[in-house]
């Protein structure tokens, strides 16, 4: 096994793990009750299922809250302000994100939003995370 | 004393050496609801969490149960994590015990775990250095770390001072044969990390040495995994039975102990781990138990490394100090003997994921007692720096 690939199979798995999300909002659903949950959970709360599907959800939604920051904690996270908030989603759960392509001052709750996939971050030399980012909605 | 608290659900993950597909969350998740559908209830009747956790960087986060008690249901009610070193699991299910036996709450969900291996070391391509380099933290920062201070050589001083005061003791054929032994009552455990992994003494003594005396195939392993229990106060948990119709398996004695961790007067004994023997009488002590040695029948102990695990039986006044190779020379732990020691396989074996592993001995504990119709058992975690830390608990079949 080359090095190249041993790194990359190590972490590959790391990444993966959480890709359903990171990159398609992929959330879960109770069989037994339907209740819809963002992240992926084993246990309803709702009812007593255990069984859970995996539901891929629209990632269409309307900003419920949101803040500008404006000293991010990261300075190679991003240049300048950038908002974090609260989205509603079609489906009546609630996800968090980044808002991006629109000046933070420009943001306003009740406005409609929609998924992209942005560069997150490079974690280690080669290893870039991606991540769900919601953009003002295409009308 | 306070209410009585017993166990009344119990469930663990498979214990493996990377969850490439599963997050922590996941993992806990996955504990937790083995242990509520053992218990036959909803995890709304969950009064309380207690999180065994022990190292933030495994798990990349600094608070790492905080996303955990949402994802489980346990939203708006207590929720409260413990991190000691490797008793980190034995000190979980203390505190929990505690709250209960006070009368704070009626239910009490008891969850470790822990994913080890996403950290990764550039220079060797490989998990291990950055895992030990991870455990290396919990070293002192002024007077350990800059030894290149690591678990392994931090038991060893323990175990050397013991040698040098018991001459004789803690023979190298012995330890082969507890190694030996405990990877073959792995094979009946489905959970463990190695529960095809049995050795021969001989190929014990053979592997490599680690750190001296410690050979390779007599420390145990790390893993990720969790594992989780349910424990009651005695009305609920007596209602809960009944409608399980799984025996409670009662939490009678509960005793801990920190040791100082330098070495000298009115410091550490380092030929005697101080905190087993401390937590292990408190233990008997509050659960009435007179003669140990008569008393107990299964040993779930925390078995960093096998010598440490005949040390821990010495203190724990089941063999004498000196003779703890009496476990093997005379039969006290070979099949069929007074002990049944680690029947899980331990942590050498079914493995060591650090927050959830003691909470694993608590669940093999439990079910060997039930399956085995025995009485009582007494569960050990150890932890810190020259096994600094220890919690030991008894539990009870009714």
């Amino acid at each position: 096994m080359t090095e190249e690939f041993r790194f990359i199979e190590h972490c590959a798995g790391d990444i993966n793990r959480t890709i359903p999300k990171r990159y398609r909002l992929q959330g879960s659903q109770c069989s037994k009750c339907g209740a819809l949950f963002v992240t992926k959970r084993l246990i309803c709360p709702e009812c007593k299922g255990t069984d859970f599907e995996e539901v891929a959800l629209t990632g269409r939604g309307k900003v419920y809250t949101y803040s500008a920051v404006r000293v991010p904690l990261l300075p190679v996270l991003k240049k300048g302000a950038y908002a974090i908030g609260v989205i509603e989603l079609e489906e009546g759960v609630k996800a968090e994100g980044q808002i991006v392509d629109i000046d933070p001052d420009d943001v306003k709750v009740g406005m409609k939003v929609e998924t992209t996939i942005r560069r997150a971050r490079e974690e280690y030399p080669g290893k870039v995370i991606y991540m769900y980012r919601f953009k003002p909605a295409r009308q | 004393m306070g209410k009585h608290v017993g166990i009344i659900g119990a469930g663990v993950t498979p214990f493996k050496g990377t969850w490439r597909e599963k997050t922590y969350y996941e993992l806990a998740q996955m504990a937790a609801r083995e242990a509520i559908k053992d218990a036959q209830i909803h995890i709304n009747d969950v009064d309380a969490a207690f999180y065994g956790i022990y190292n933030d960087i495994f798990e990349r986060t600094a608070i790492p149960e905080h996303a955990i008690h949402g994802l489980l249901g346990m939203q708006n009610k207590f929720g409260i994590r413990i991190t000691n070193g490797g008793a980190t699991g034995a000190y979980t299910i203390s505190a929990a015990h505690a709250y209960l036996a006070a009368g704070r709450f009626k239910t009490a969900l008891v969850l470790g775990v822990e994913k080890a291996t996403d950290c990764f070391d550039f220079l060797s391509m490989s998990a291990t250095p950055e895992v030990i380099k991870a455990i290396g933290w919990s070293g002192d920062s002024f007077f350990e770390q800059p030894l290149g201070w690591s678990a392994s050589d931090s038991y060893a001083e323990v175990v050397l001072a013991y040698m040098d005061e018991h001459p004789g003791d803690l023979k190298p054929e012995i330890t082969a044969r507890i190694s030996s032994q405990l990877s073959q009552q792995v094979k009946g455990n489905t959970y463990a990390q190695r529960q095809f992994d049995q050795v021969t003494p001989e190929e014990v003594i053979n592997s490599r040495m680690v750190a001296y005396p410690f050979k390779e195939l007599e420390i145990c392993v790390y893993s990720e995994g969790a594992a989780a229990l349910i424990f009651a106060e005695e009305e609920t948990a007596k209602a809960i039975s009944k409608n399980t119709g799984k025996p409670v398996i009662w939490i009678t004695g509960v005793g801990e102990a920190n040791e100082h961790s330098f070495a000298g007067k009115n410091q550490k004994v380092m030929s005697r781990i101080m905190s087993d023997y401390y937590a292990s009488h408190r233990a008997y002590e509050m659960a009435g138990i007179m003669e140990p040695k008569e008393s107990i029948d299964i040993v779930e102990l925390h078995d960093a490394f096998v010598h440490q695990l005949e040390i821990s039986m010495a203190e724990f006044g089941l063999v004498p100090l000196g003779r703890a190779d009496s476990l093997i020379e005379e039969g006290l732990m070979t099949p069929g003997g007074k002990y049944v020691v680690n029947p899980c396989g331990g942590l050498i074996y079914c493995g060591h994921a650090v927050g959830a592993s003691n909470i694993m001995s608590a669940w093999s504990a439990r079910n060997e007692l039930v399956k085995r119709d025995l009485k009582t058992a007494l569960v050990h975690g150890t932890g810190s720096t020259v096994a600094q830390y220890t919690a030991c608990m008894i539990f009870e079949h009714e």
